[in-house]
């Protein structure tokens, strides 16, 4: 019987493992579409804006806060071109990732999530270094005109968690596995090189 | 039966190869540009070709190691990448670049710069060996079996 020829061979083998990778990757896609979940959302610019962003944030995260600027930057410049929405997927290498959500979270509720998000990514690196954090949260919380009473109220309940979790689930599903992570009209942005070179050229592309 | 241990070395490293790029050819490959943007060390272009081209360089290198075709070639290709790498991460090192884990094994595997650098090296010096002593490696491999 005549022998199979490495050329042959190497060729069978590479479209089995093209095959292999794709469909292992369209099952894990299909999968994490289906477990996808809706959640709330902060959000900002108009809602007919040509460029959607959609930011999943860990606000102790060194380059989510160089990347919300920027995004902070543009938006301040072509706020009808730029509508942005902020999700939370706090990382565990991050002592104070989670516990900032919260108060983000909270901040929110009494419509005060911009200013207390923006002061909080400016003051990061005072922060992230600290044992406690909490002062320095509550220092912004004032800072940005939040009601103690009502804050304190939020930070006590479960609510806030679910959110949490459910933002971070949504991510997950979505295939992240590092912050900042954002979705440009629904493509993928991994990291604010990436961020600042898509709407470059998206506001370009749409005349800005 | 003595034990070949050039070929289970073979296995091995073929088995870290298929793993790592199959990891991340079934995640976005955004992930992995973000590990690669965080060396540092190439312009944009460069950096989404490597993006798109690293991983399944990984898991077919991986697979042809494992299975021993075109070893001869394959363990080349396979001590030129880890080189490659070893360089890669040393820049890092020196350059203090703030990265905390090397991004080698997706999210699956969190290894800091130092380690990674330690196993890279090692891994050329036994990838250097397995050249050294290829008729012993090529042992239970796809070469012996097929014709050219």
């Amino acid at each position: 019987m005549k022998k199979v020829s490495r050329k042959t061979a190497a060729f069978l083998i590479i479209i089995a493992g093209v095959m292999a990778v794709n469909t292992t990757k369209f099952v894990i896609q299909t999968v994490r579409r289906n477990g996808a979940l809706r959640t709330f959302a902060k959000t900002k610019g108009s809602d007919n804006a040509p460029i959607k962003v959609v930011e999943f944030i860990d606000f102790q995260c060194p380059a989510c806060a160089h990347g919300a600027a920027y995004l902070k930057g543009k938006i301040d410049k072509y706020p009808e071109a730029i509508r942005l929405e902020v999700k939370h997927y706090p990382l565990q290498m991050h002592r104070h990732g989670y516990q900032s959500s919260r108060y983000v979270e909270c901040a929110a509720r009494q419509e005060k999530f911009w200013p207390f998000q923006d002061l909080l990514l400016a003051r990061q690196s005072n922060w992230q270094r600290l044992v406690d954090a909490t002062p320095a949260f509550e220092k912004i919380a004032e800072e940005s005109h939040l009601d103690k009473q009502k804050l304190k109220a939020c930070l006590d309940r479960d609510v806030v968690d679910g959110i949490i979790k459910q933002n971070k689930e949504e991510g997950t599903a979505l295939g992240l596995r590092s912050t900042p992570t954002y979705f440009v009209n629904g493509e993928m942005v991994v990291g604010s090189k990436s961020l600042e070179e898509k709407i470059e050229k998206l506001l370009k592309d749409n005349g800005y | 039966m003595v034990i070949n241990l050039f070929v289970i070395v073979r296995v091995i490293i073929g088995g870290v190869f298929v793993f790592s790029g199959f990891e991340k050819l079934i995640s976005p490959y955004q992930n992995f540009l973000y590990v690669v943007q965080g060396y540092e060390m190439f312009p944009s272009w460069l950096e989404n070709m490597a993006a798109h081209i690293m991983p399944w360089c990984e898991f077919f290198l991986g697979v042809f190691l494992l299975l021993g075709l075109w070893l001869r070639w394959v363990l080349r290709a396979v001590f030129i990448i880890t080189f490659m790498f070893v360089l890669i991460v040393a820049q890092a090192i020196i350059r203090n670049l703030p990265i905390a884990e090397c991004g080698c094994f997706g999210g699956l595997i969190s290894i800091p710069l130092p380690a990674i650098l330690s196993f890279d090296t090692i891994m050329l010096f036994v990838v250097n060996s397995l050249m050294g002593k290829e008729e012993r490696t090529r042992i239970l491999s796809l070469d012996l079996y097929l014709s050219n």
